[in-house]
């Protein structure tokens, strides 16, 4: 049995995720300095997310990077603009179950909080087992055999995987968040902030373990996150949006050492380092105030 | 010269392991166990035939054939009450079991669909509230019959908002955590959300508020009894003997109305201390 039924990354395939467009617009309270009563979340999100690749969407909260995350995931419907996986358009929003399911085969989320976002009275191998059955016609025998691989590949033991997730720490929820989100065999995963409630060192063994998840896998990951470190770490490709839009694009390594975007060099500046002194870099959210939102 | 002591503080115990429901729970477990197991045995268990009217043998005191004596119309009061723990306890055993079971239903799907169904429901239940539990049992029983029915109904419909308001505003909280969006996401169906994972969490605090409503229960169908709108006479209930025995304690012969108020008061006061260990251990627990 393999980890991902995703096939191998070729040339010639449609992008495994791809947004055009993209906008979604809240209708909010009227106030006087608001006063259509719109709050434009996202505007003209367009991203490619090739198969077997890796993107990040980078900006500081509020920026919109989790609603794009929320459509693409079928909680959230666009205002306009179209997503598509594997080249044909998905649906506006997963309602029904059997939408929601399909779409679960495809796309996958694993979530910031590692404390909320698994049942606390569930033992780790019931919660595994709960999604097998809702994707896959297995035996009792071969659900037993294919939590234990997915306990395996996130680096879980046995002892854990009977224990319910009050016995674990931050990290090895995550891992168990993760291998939720692999018992679907996506093609994409969503990582919604998914290490920055970790400290440094569990953040740091948890990209290795994702890294390590993709080259074994050639399943893509979609990166949300505001940390520019872990952004770098595992993706190739980053999107940087700002109030709603996308500023910059372009590959990793460029936009974090060549940033072109006024906002960008600023969200860069603003990351501490070494000689960084607090208050001498301009905060990024400081050109926020003057801008239509 | 200073001596510069540490002094090395107790750190607070961390309650790791549940610590129980202690030596007071115990008891009022103990307490109501007892007391099923009374109702159950009560026939074999009692001396006497409790509606045997023998008013020869009026207002006995204690002796050896009636222990605890016997009422105005002579029926032996120890068997009386052993027989009356049955509906004293079975009536408010089904005015949980009943209004937990609808409150709970009501409380889950309003809070999971949320809008205009919430909405509606939570109006619903204001108005509900809006009725005093004995005052619908009046109005019940002017509608039906007076009898162990009518007010176990009564009372059902009176607690059905104070259930569901408790447990609706828990599930609303259930509903918000991120591991019901990722079930969402997953695929998995309402009901099973609803009941594998919300019902699931939200368990103890229901245990822990059936036990408290347990007791209410029993003082409000104890007070309906009183009035006679409940169990009727000439069937032994405890509500009912104390209100029997209210001549008598003019007579001077108080012990019909005393025993069945103290038992009354032993079982009440047994579910309200286990009420309290299980809320508080359900607080725990969802920490």
């Amino acid at each position: 049995m393999t980890v991902s039924n995703a096939s191998p990354a070729a040339p010639d395939r449609a992008p495994v995720l791809q947004a055009r467009g993209l906008r979604r617009v809240f209708r909010v309270p009227r106030t006087a300095d608001r006063p259509s009563g719109e709050l434009v979340a996202v505007d003209d999100v367009s991203f490619t997310l090739p198969c077997g690749g890796s993107l990040a969407i980078v900006g500081e909260s509020g920026s919109g990077k989790t609603t794009v995350a929320r459509m693409l995931v079928g909680l959230d419907t666009p205002t306009a603009g179209d997503i598509l996986i594997d080249g044909e358009p998905a649906g506006p929003r997963a309602r029904s179950r059997t939408q929601r399911r399909i779409r679960a085969r495809k796309i996958q989320m694993v979530f910031q909080d590692p404390y909320g976002s698994l049942d606390r009275r569930q033992t780790v191998a019931s919660c595994l087992d709960e999604i097998l059955r809702v994707h896959f016609d297995l035996s009792a025998e071969q659900r037993v055999a294919r939590v234990a691989e997915l306990a395996d590949l996130v680096g879980l033991d046995e002892r854990m995987v009977r224990g319910r997730p009050t016995a674990l720490s931050g990290g090895q929820r995550q891992r168990v968040a993760i291998a939720r989100a692999l018992a679907a065999e996506p093609d994409v995963v969503i990582l919604d902030e998914a290490v920055a409630a970790l400290d440094v060192s569990i953040q740091a063994q948890v990209l290795n373990l994702l890294a390590d998840i993709r080259d074994r896998t050639s399943i893509s990951y979609l990166l949300i996150s505001h940390d520019l470190a872990v952004v770098r770490q595992l993706c190739e490709e980053a999107i940087v949006m700002h109030c709603g839009s996308v500023v910059e694009c372009g590959p990793t390594d460029r936009i974090l050492d060549d940033p072109q975007h006024p906002y960008t060099q600023r969200l860069r500046a603003s990351v501490p380092g070494p000689g960084w002194v607090p208050g001498a870099a301009p905060q990024p959210s400081e050109t926020r105030a003057g801008e239509p939102t | 010269m200073t001596t510069l002591t540490l002094r090395r503080r107790a750190l607070p115990r961390v309650a790791r392991t549940d610590p129980g429901l202690g030596p007071v729970g115990w008891t009022a477990i103990g307490v109501i166990a007892l007391l099923a197991l009374i109702a159950v045995l009560a026939p074999w268990l009692a001396p006497h035939d409790p509606n045997n009217i023998s008013l020869l043998d009026a207002n006995l005191g204690s002796s050896g054939d009636h222990l605890l004596g016997t009422d105005a119309s002579g029926r032996d009061l120890l068997s009386r009450l052993l027989v009356g723990a049955r509906s004293s306890l079975i009536g408010p055993l089904l005015v949980v079991v009943l209004a937990t079971a609808l409150g709970l239903t009501v409380a889950i799907v309003s809070a999971w669909l949320g809008g205009w169904v919430d909405a509606v429901v939570s109006r619903i239940l204001d108005i509900l509230f809006a009725f005093p539990g004995v005052l619908l049992a009046v109005l019940v029983v002017a509608v039906f019959r007076a009898g162990l029915g009518a007010a176990v109904a009564a009372l059902v419909i009176a607690y059905i908002p104070y259930i569901a308001r408790t447990v609706r505003s828990a599930a609303l909280r259930e509903k918000s955590q991120p591991y019901i969006t990722a079930l969402t996401i997953q695929g998995v169906g309402a009901p099973a959300i609803c009941v594998r994972h919300i019902l699931a969490n939200l368990m103890p605090l229901i245990v822990a508020q059936s036990t408290l409503t347990f007791g209410y229960a029993m003082v409000d169908l104890a007070a309906v009894s009183f009035l006679g709108l409940g169990v009727q006479p000439p069937t032994a209930d405890w509500g009912v003997m104390v209100s029997t025995g209210q001549p008598s304690i003019l007579n001077g012969y108080p012990q019909e109305s005393l025993y069945a108020s103290a038992l009354i008061v032993l079982a009440v006061g047994a579910f309200n201390i286990l009420g309290d260990r299980f809320t508080e251990r359900s607080q725990r627990s969802t920490r």
